[in-house]
């Protein structure tokens, strides 16, 4: 990557797009503290995370970020509700209740027993968004959530983003389908590492 | 959670847990079971080195007397002693409290008077004088026809010394003892004779097979020694100590003796038990080891496996410290197990090897239990370093890779 001079701002979906290899995952790993760039700078919520130690982008992604990956990432035997509760056991405490909250907020209210092998993939796809956002993150990063699931159950994981971006989440998400970049604010398309294009969305 | 996180990681992957449970459980039998078998069959290896015979011995205590002509030395001569038999009872009723906690137990305290003798007016043969019943117990080597004497009257002959007197079992000899004694500074002959029934014949493998033996008041009589005794053995079940301060301790009781060690009895049973105890701990280090690394490659190749499990743990905000903790809490529970069933599997092995190798029945030794316990989370924790160390490598960035 080079060149990314870029802000992103809150309440905001913001749409990373860009073919394979254009540095979608790889602006998306720096931003989620998983890389660090090789120079720049680079703030998240005022934090300069350069300036941080490995343990300190651990705890600083933990109370402020929510992980949506493509391949939904779940723990295969802990049940769905148990799978959102782990997130808020590494991040302060376990409340059931609320963990039960998020779930039925993904439509899952009847699949909280379920482990992974019993959910279809879109189920599963939302207990991650729902593990993501259990602890109130202040950003949201999603790495191509529906890359591997059908058009209906994608359209299911779109929705439930649409419906948590309604209520103010700031979403990151990372899509090379033009179709999905627009349920976006704002479309940001990479190529070669660059930014080719900026644009705000009319919704 | 992180019980329930802990529990359902075990359920879901038995046999990456069962594999380093059975191996820490047979390294710590192993171990378990020899070391009960050590603490409690000493003893009996001890005793079956008693069997070799007596390891201390207890002689007059000698002065020489420098012999000197117009004041220049022309040598020495040793005045022949005897110890009184008021000293050999003496030390035949020493209480084990003496030794304090050097002996475990004494086998026999045997006295001895010597002297020849002759049989059926024809032969020359040593006789011994003797205690049987503490006999019996030292010389546990001693191969008898027929029984010890239970009277005066009765002798057990040597089976070198029965062929030659061409007599057996319950035959009669004749004992007849000569000497010239000094009465006033007057020569004055000195002859008495006995008449005794065989009661039995030893093999013994060395010179008593030559000899006769008699009952100690009845040979002190016979011979013209009453009182006097020429030497005595004693089998002691030293407690892990050179037996010499044993010998010291008598000594120190009884002024008038000297106590020696029986030096090749004594260091064989010393280098005995060394390497009884340095096989043991041999044993004990392979089969540890051998533990640390089956437990090590298993939690390694776990680890492997449950990268992307790591990896998820870490982006939700698991710390290097959390995912540290996760795989040694998991690999210690393993521990207890296997270290406290070890235990009891080891009382088994302890159990066989002392039925089959030292007809002795084993008991559970539960002091070894805690031992077990730690040398089992000991282990862990050593094969742990490697499998921690790779699990704090994982990136989270791995999640964020396509297969």
């Amino acid at each position: 990557m080079s060149g990314i001079d870029l802000d992103i701002y809150k309440g905001d979906w913001t749409v990373i797009m860009g073919a394979s290899g254009s540095g979608k995952t790889t602006l998306l790993n720096m931003i989620s503290c998983f890389e660090r760039p090789s120079s720049g700078l680079l703030k998240v919520l005022g934090k300069d995370l350069l300036s941080l130690s490995d343990r300190e982008l651990t705890v600083f992604r933990r109370n402020n970020m929510g992980i949506v990956f493509q391949q939904y990432n779940l723990i295969p035997y802990l049940t769905a509700l148990e799978n959102v509760e782990i997130a808020q056991f590494f991040h302060s405490v376990v409340d059931e209740g609320s963990a039960r909250d998020v779930l039925q907020e993904v439509g899952l209210a009847n699949r909280l027993g379920h482990t992974p092998t019993k959910l279809s993939g879109g189920e599963q796809q939302r207990v991650s968004i729902a593990r993501a956002v259990v602890n109130e993150p202040s950003i949201v990063l999603a790495d191509e959530p529906t890359g591997n699931l059908d058009r209906a159950n994608g359209k299911k994981v779109m929705e439930v983003l649409g419906k948590l971006h309604g209520k103010g989440q700031t979403i990151l998400f990372v899509t090379h389908d033009p179709e999905l970049a627009m349920w976006g604010d704002r479309v940001i398309t990479l190529s070669d590492g660059r930014i080719i294009a900026d644009v705000r969305m009319v919704n | 959670m992180y019980a329930k996180v802990l529990l359902r990681s075990f359920m879901s992957h038995r046999t990456r847990f069962i594999l380093p449970a059975v191996a820490l459980l047979i390294g710590i039998s192993v171990g378990s079971g020899l070391l009960m078998v050590t603490l409690e069959v000493e003893g009996e290896i001890a005793n079956e080195l008693r069997a070799f015979g007596p390891n201390l011995v207890v002689l007059p205590r000698s002065e020489d007397i420098d012999l000197n002509v117009g004041g220049i030395p022309i040598g020495s001569v040793s005045e022949t002693n005897y110890i009184t038999e008021r000293d050999a009872q003496l030390i035949r009723d020493l209480p084990l409290d003496v030794f304090g906690d050097k002996v475990k137990g004494i086998l026999g305290k045997n006295a001895l008077i010597y002297s020849v003798v002759e049989i059926d007016n024809t032969t020359d043969l040593i006789i011994g004088g003797t205690w049987f019943d503490q006999l019996e117990k030292i010389n546990l080597w001693w191969e008898l026809e027929g029984s010890y004497p239970m009277d005066g009257r009765s002798v057990v002959l040597g089976h070198r010394a029965a062929e030659v007197l061409n007599k057996g079992v319950g035959d009669t000899i004749l004992l007849s003892y000569s000497e010239t004694t000094f009465v006033d500074g007057v020569p004055t002959p000195f002859k008495r004779e006995m008449s005794a029934t065989i009661s039995g014949i030893v093999m013994t493998g060395g010179d008593d097979d030559s000899r006769v033996f008699a009952d100690l008041d009845a040979v002190q009589n016979l011979t013209n020694k009453e009182g006097k005794v020429s030497i005595m053995h004693i089998s002691a079940l030293c407690n892990e100590c050179p037996v010499e301060d044993v010998a010291k301790i008598i000594e120190g009781q009884i002024p008038g003796v000297e106590v020696r060690t029986v030096k090749q009895v004594a260091m064989a049973e010393m280098d005995t038990l060394n390497l009884v105890k340095d096989m043991v701990g041999m044993i004990t280090i392979v089969a540890l080891v051998a533990s640390i690394l089956v437990v090590m490659t298993t939690m390694t190749l776990g680890v492997v496996e449950r990268k992307r499990e790591i990896a998820l743990m870490k982006t939700v905000g698991a710390t290097n410290l959390d995912v540290m903790v996760l795989i040694l809490t998991e690999g210690l529970i393993v521990a207890l197990i296997a270290g406290s069933l070890g235990f009891w599997t080891g009382v088994l092995t302890a159990r066989s090897i002392g039925q089959m190798v030292f007809d002795s029945s084993i008991s559970a030794r539960f002091e070894v239990l805690p031992l077990s316990i730690l040398v089992s989370v000991l282990i862990v924790l050593v094969a742990s370093v490697v499998p921690v160390r790779m699990a704090m490598r994982v990136e989270p960035a791995l999640l964020m890779r396509r297969d």
